[in-house]
């Protein structure tokens, strides 16, 4: 039997005693979806007889396989009753009828083959119950207890909305869920099974999901459902659009951008998760510094796609003005005119870096480079190109198995990216971004060994100056809305296969782990395979969050994750140490800082990554940390700006001090 | 001719300033209706952001701009690549009815330009010129749903949507954030349904290629242009001399034919199975160039689709588009006309899991086909004790109703003692040749089983293995061949993930990967191992065994080559897994014939231009040119490998010099350490190397001779015996020497 962890909303269940009879199967749904952009069958079996009915939701079809039969065509959930013969037999039942769709030569719709009688499906699919109505409906109408998965770990909840029996049935594995009396629809009662009756009142809930003016007692953590689809006028509180789906690939997300939404609701109140204690404010600048400094992403899209590199350039431009410099960001390498010193971060777009060094040498400007040498070519835009195949290759649990056990061997090839030599693609500019680091007036580097690394690439002789990384700071704003408030994984990154998330969203749900990713979206179909195989506890906060949002992730977070196969420096990293969060880090990365011992892992290894990760969240767990004395001196911003200003000052032209 | 210019956020108007009336910046689709309302041009040109027109663009544009232009696109260039818009394939099986599929090509493509040039589905976005009209309401935020729905506006307002690939801009490329596409495209298959499966490629380019689907290693699937394969047109029924030269101008790859008996045609045009189509039509129903594209892409909707029409009722043979290499070799168009030729194949197709693409066609169901019987035929050529140990396992996978055949050299006498253990095993004795390829020709021959299962016998079948591989054969369509997975093995076949310490853990694993893998094959176009069942159907498609390799991993490669060019798949069963031993501890004739044979390669090619019958080999030697009676024996010692390259030349210059009517016989003596099997797969190729079949080929014997006194004094009286030029031993001394240059001269009188 072929199975697959993905898109995990409800595991198959039974009511009764399970029926792994195929022989007493009631009814196949079968619905046309997009899985990884490409057509795909969903199928939905009911199997049935006196006793009791079994329910196997969410079997994926290939529709060539269908025809071509090189292997089964289908694909059935994790845990799956009834093993490979009922498996087996099931399939044999359906396959002729899905033969006769994909050799038919017609359109494929929607619908359902009936092999015995079912009042409980034919009614459960009027009341869009998941399993027997369209994806589209039965998902949208489990949006919000979607959502409430993030509140309910372990917590008595209470729902008293549309669509609560369904609610119970998502979220019963994570929680002690009631559903209130006036709720209890008969066809979902008979579809999902029996929901336990809240006898009144809410009660001891600490979530509750409510609708209209339902009460929600004294619950911590209030989602109020919209009436009849009108989006609430309340304004209190924290309102949550769900998207109209596409299934698979756009299943339940909360990302306008996705889609329109098809319904909102609220979360009215909602606890925060335990921030650790903010250090204090930054010292006093000194001040009476001048002098036009122009600042330039090494990057293209830094700008819609922020990262740790923006964070540090932000923070920089502050930090130089509360100095008082004249620092303002340039938009490209054109806009240096009237600066009286160029400073480049990162070389990830090795033209672009290049380009701005030269212009600058040109005008007679000083330039520095802030370094992010980790020398990508060994093996980090291998990893970034590959990874993300070992997802998309084969259909089934065994073969994206198979596919991270080749990639942690590094043998994993496609095309021209191999592991077992130098890789990069051409857009990167890899001897662009060399010549930049060996041409600029100054190069700030964050450790020794990547000021080493600088020279042995570039050949540069002049100055290395080694700088930690200056971390962004904010003040925490609320984010119970957002995440829940228990501890969580967190990984700050735009989201696109350079941060390498999905390899951290797989690990994460393997281990159990609560995982946050935050960030833009830099590839929205690897936002979609991330989804794809994050698990039930994957929270994905699409877009970059506001300063005080991403300070108040970092504070919450139990670990900081950085697994990606192409850094943009060690910013967030540095902030995150600075929060206290435990941190786990890819190998590749060269950061190092006192009083931190971050766990290191092969991003290509997905058993290290997850081994990595269990280790840190125990610790994390057992004994929260909070920033060591040696980490925040070390990490102090006004240290590192003015470490950065004497290096100005190295190579300055007059006007700059 | 002036328009106005919409410039998005970072998009570059250049050139395009000196004959725009005016430039708007806009940002979103409200504020770009709300720019075309306000304007006075009839054109409104479309920058994308990042988008700057390329010198040259709007050279003649007025010329293209007629009445009926409502939305002009052209070449959109980023880095290596020009996009010149989309298609809109349908798409059966997703909740959208359409897939857009790219046009593009790589900057510089020659010839390109003028196959994308014309009416097209949908424009590239980076600069589009639109019909004002079009755009008074506002498009869908996401620029290629926009671009969707601007062309699907002009053409509900009866106007044209071009692709004037000259009119070129540079843009950056697509945003990897695409979210919401997928949504924007289902609102607007909501709100158009007439858009579902236009699917129509710019002329030029339908002309010159299809996108097909390929399988890559693994299982994805992947679709791929590929340039027209060869079509032959067959038009018949009255006026079908004139219809056949209109039909000229279809494709560029085509031959076109007016035939009096299209069934026969349809016939002898499939009688080799090449990648390819065949058009039949009457006269009167020769489609026209977007009619033929339309059943190209129909056929081309998934390597399943064998057969296309224009509707159901075309498919009595008044036109239809046969994908012959989609059909295996044993099935014919049968019948005395167009209709029922025609009406055999779609019969045919429903039996093999293939599709017809006709629309309101209802494909008949058939049954389930049945596990079939087999016949095995066990190649015994090693060791007694492996022989046996390997036997015991064939018989103990066979079922009853199964016929066993085993073949053997005629003097192994020890194997034919372990054979002669099993009463049910039938003994076929191979008394020439030491690769058995003749017995074992003989044996698949006679084969009673549906199923034919070649196993050697170094090769072990764990439990199961054998039901596995029979079992494929009544899941996988047009299936000709079914190998197990063999660890180590230099084919399609061989595994490398599997490691095992002995017997007893192969039979565990094979046991787990049983489970693990249950009905997983992997399709393949090399095999080299001799273990493989073969439908029998197939064998009498393309013959036996060629017996200038016989069953050695050549002969193997060469019988799967034959299979799929004849239309078979060929699959590695993976939960089937077997053993072969080393050839050190089998000492196996055949798989010591192995390392005289450079390791086989897949040939695509060979397998594309199909199978063509006059190659079957078969079973039976023909009598076709009978041997003569040999009056002259050229003896030919080889004692170690440098003697045996000697020797194949010795016998490269003899078969140029003598056929099999000759009365010439090369006896080629072993009488050191090389083995019949090394030997033989060694010359044999030799002996074939000019076209010839083996059996119109030279005479050659290869013979363990440990006592070549003994066999000098045995030949036949008034046989004249020679030596081959340094080969000469002791025990031959006195015959005369023959170098290979002499060997013309050999049957000249000689004065006595």
């Amino acid at each position: 039997m072929r199975t697959h962890r993905t898109h995990q909303t409800i595991a198959p269940w039974s009511i009764g005693t399970p029926v792994t009879d195929p022989a007493r199967l009631a009814v196949v749904r079968i619905e046309p979806v997009l899985r990884q952009r490409r057509p795909a069958f969903v199928l939905d079996f009911c199997v049935a007889d006196a006793r009791g009915m079994t329910i196997v939701p969410l079997v994926l079809a290939d529709p060539a396989t269908v025809a071509e039969r090189d292997r089964d065509p289908l694909v059935f959930p994790a845990g799956m009753p009834g093993g490979d013969d009922f498996a087996a037999g099931l399939a044999e039942r359906i396959l002729p009828h899905l033969e006769r769709l994909v050799l038919g030569g017609r359109q494929v719709f929607e619908h359902a083959v009936m092999f015995e009688d079912s009042p409980s499906f034919e009614a459960a699919r009027d009341a869009g119950c998941f399993g027997a109505a369209p994806l589209r409906d039965a998902l949208a109408r489990l949006g919000p207890y979607f959502y409430a998965r993030r509140f309910s770990h372990g917590r008595a909840v209470y729902l008293d909305a549309p669509d609560a029996v369904g609610g119970w049935a998502l979220l019963r594995t994570s929680g002690t869920v009631m559903v209130a009396a006036a709720r209890r629809d008969v066809a979902a009662l008979a579809w999902y099974g029996p929901a336990p009756s809240a006898a009144g009142a809410p009660g001891a809930a600490e979530v509750a999901v409510v609708a209209g003016d339902a009460d929600p007692g004294a619950a911590a953590c209030v989602l109020r459902l919209d009436a009849g689809g009108a989006r609430l006028a309340q304004t209190a509180g924290h309102v949550v659009e769900v998207i109209d789906p596409v299934p698979l690939d756009v299943g339940i997300t909360f990302d306008p951008p996705e889609g329109p939404a098809c319904r909102w609701f609220v979360v009215e109140r909602a606890a925060e998760p335990r921030l650790r204690s903010v250090p204090p404010p930054h010292p006093t600048p000194i001040q009476g510094s001048s002098g036009r400094i122009v600042v330039l992403m090494g990057r293209a899209d830094a700008g819609p796609r922020p990262s740790s590199d923006s964070d540090e350039a932000r923070a920089l431009i502050d930090a130089l003005a509360a100095e008082g410099f004249d620092a303002l960001l340039a938009e490209s390498p054109d806009e240096l005119a009237g600066a009286d010193l160029v400073h480049v971060i990162g070389t990830r777009d090795g033209r672009r870096a290049r380009a701005a060094v030269e212009a600058a040498r040109r005008a007679g400007i000083p330039c520095a480079v802030h370094a992010y040498e980790e020398d990508a070519a060994d093996g980090g835009w291998w990893g970034a190109e590959v990874a993300r195949y070992c997802f998309e290759y084969g259909d089934d649990e065994r073969d994206v198995q198979t596919y991270l056990a080749m990639l942690a061997q590094r043998a994993v090839a496609v095309g021209a990216a191999r592991a077992d030599g130098p890789y990069a693609p051409p857009e990167a500019g890899v001897d662009d971004a060399a010549a930049a680091l060996r041409d600029a007036s100054i190069v700030f580097a964050a450790t020794e060994e990547e000021a080493g690394a600088v020279r042995a690439r570039s050949g540069r002789r002049g100055p290395v100056t080694v700088v930690p990384p200056l971390a962004p700071a904010a003040m925490p704003q609320p984010i119970g809305a957002l995440t829940g408030p228990d501890p969580f994984v967190l990984v700050h990154a735009p989201i696109g296969p350079l941060a390498n998330q999905l390899l951290v969203a797989r690990c994460a749900s393997d281990a159990g782990i609560p995982l946050v990713l935050a960030g833009p979206v830099a590839d929205a179909s690897y936002l979609e395979r991330v989804r794809e195989f994050g698990g039930p506890r994957l929270v994905v906060l699409a877009d970059e969050p506001a300063p005080g949002v991403a300070a108040a992730l970092r504070f919450a977070a139990a670990v900081v994750v950085d697994a990606a196969w192409i850094g943009e420096g060690g910013a967030r990293l540095a902030a995150a140490a600075l929060a206290g969060a435990r941190i786990a880090v890819a190998d590749r990365r060269r950061f190092t800082v006192p009083g931190v011992a971050p766990r290191r892992f092969d991003p290509a290894d997905a058993t290290a990554l997850r081994r990595a990760l269990g280790e840190a969240w125990d610790e994390a767990l057992r004994s929260p940390a909070r920033a060591a004395p040696e980490t925040a001196a070390a990490l102090a911003p006004d240290s590192v700006v003015r470490a950065i200003a004497r290096g100005y000052a190295s190579i300055a032209s007059p006007s700059v001090p | 001719m002036r328009f106005t210019i919409l410039a998005a956020p970072g998009s570059d108007p250049g050139d395009a300033r000196a004959r725009a009336s005016a430039v708007v910046a806009v940002d979103g689709p409200e504020r770009s209706a709300a720019a075309a309302r306000a304007c006075a041009d009839r054109f409104v040109l479309l920058l994308a952001p990042g988008s700057r027109p390329l010198p040259g663009a709007f050279g003649g544009l007025s010329a293209s701009l007629g009445d009926r232009t409502g939305v002009l696109g052209g070449g959109s260039q980023t880095g290596g690549v020009r996009a010149y818009g989309w298609m809109l394939a349908p798409a059966l099986w997703s909740p959208l009815p359409f897939e857009l599929v790219p046009i593009a090509a790589p900057l510089g493509e020659a010839g390109v330009e003028g196959r994308v040039r014309g009416p097209v589905d949908v424009v590239a976005t980076g600069m589009i010129l639109a019909d004002r009209r079009l755009l008074l309401e506002p498009l869908p935020a996401d620029p290629v749903a926009a671009a969707v729905e601007l062309c699907a506006r002009a053409r509900d307002a009866g106007l044209d949507v071009v692709c004037r690939p000259s009119f070129a801009c540079a843009t950056v490329g697509g945003d990897a954030d695409d979210r919401g596409r997928a949504a924007a495209l289902r609102a607007l298959a909501e709100r158009r349904p007439g858009l579902c499966g236009r699917h129509r490629m710019p002329p030029g380019f339908a002309r010159a290629a299809v996108d097909r689907e390929v399988r890559l290693a693994g299982g994805r699937r992947l679709r791929v242009r590929v340039p027209v394969p060869p079509v032959a047109v067959l038009v018949h029924g009255a006026g079908a001399e004139l219809a056949a030269r209109r039909a000229a101008e279809l494709a560029p790859n085509l031959t076109v034919r007016a035939v009096g008996d299209p069934a026969a045609a349809l016939r002898d045009h499939m009688r080799v199975r090449r990648d390819g189509y065949v058009l039949l039509a009457a006269a009167g129903h020769v489609p026209d160039a977007a009619g033929f594209s339309a059943l190209l892409e129909a056929i081309e909707s998934a390597p399943f689709v064998a057969l296309a029409a224009p509707d159901a009722a075309a498919l009595d043979g008044t036109c239809v588009l046969v994908a012959p290499a989609r059909f295996p070799g044993h099935i014919e168009a049968a019948g005395p006309t167009a209709a029922t030729a025609v009406a055999s194949l779609v019969a045919a197709a429903a039996a093999l899991r293939r599709a017809v693409r006709a629309p309101g066609f209802v494909a008949a169901d058939t049954p389930p086909p049945a596990v079939r019987g087999a016949t095995i035929v066990f190649l015994a050529s090693s060791d007694p004790e492996i022989a046996k140990l390997t036997l015991g396992a064939v018989v103990e996978s066979s079922r009853s109703s199964d016929e066993i055949v085993a073949v053997c050299p005629t003097g192994a006498q020890t194997t034919r003692r372990i054979l002669a253990a099993y009463p049910q095993i039938h003994v076929e004795p191979d008394d020439g040749d030491p690769l058995l390829a003749h017995a074992a020709n003989r044996a698949i021959g006679a084969a009673r089983g549906a199923l034919v299962a070649l196993i050697a016998d170094d090769v072990l079948l764990p439990t199961g293995a054998l039901d596995r591989l029979r079992d494929a054969f009544a899941r996988i369509p047009a299936l000709g061949a079914a190998f197990p997975a063999v660890p180590g093995a230099g084919g399609g076949e061989g595994v490398v993930d599997v490691r095992y310490a002995d017997l007893a853990q192969l039979r565990t694993i094979a046991e787990q990967r049983a489970g693990t893998r249950a009905r997983e094959a992997e399709p393949i176009d090399l095999g080299v191992t001799p273990a493989v069942v073969v439908a029998r159907e197939a064998f009498e498609v393309i013959g036996g065994i060629a017996p200038a390799f016989g069953p050695t991993r050549r002969g193997i490669a060469d019988l799967v080559q034959r299979l799929r060019a004849a239309g078979y798949a060929v699959v590695r069963c993976d939960d089937a897994l077997v053993h072969r031993f080393e050839a050190q501890i089998s000492h196996s004739m055949i798989a010591a014939a192995d390392d005289q044979q450079p390791a086989p390669v897949a040939d695509a090619a060979a397998i594309a231009r199909g199978f063509d019958p006059a190659q079957r080999v078969p079973f039976v030697p023909s009598m076709a040119s009978p041997r003569a009676g040999a009056s002259h024996a050229i003896a030919v010692p080889v004692g170690n490998p440098l003697e045996l390259e000697r020797a194949a030349v010795f016998v490269a210059a003899a078969a140029r010099a003598f056929d099999a009517r000759a009365p010439v016989r090369v006896h080629v003596l072993l009488d050191g350490s090389i083995g019949p099997g090394e030997t033989a797969a060694r010359l044999r190729p030799v002996l074939t190397s000019g076209g010839r079949a083996i059996d119109a080929a030279l005479a050659v014997r290869v013979e363990r001779v440990p006592d070549l006194a003994a066999w000098r004094s045995a030949l036949e009286p008034g046989v004249r015996a020679f030596v081959a030029a340094g080969h000469e031993r002791a025990e031959l001394a006195g015959l005369p020497a023959v170098a290979p240059e002499t060997l013309g001269n050999l049957l000249r009188p000689v004065p006595r």
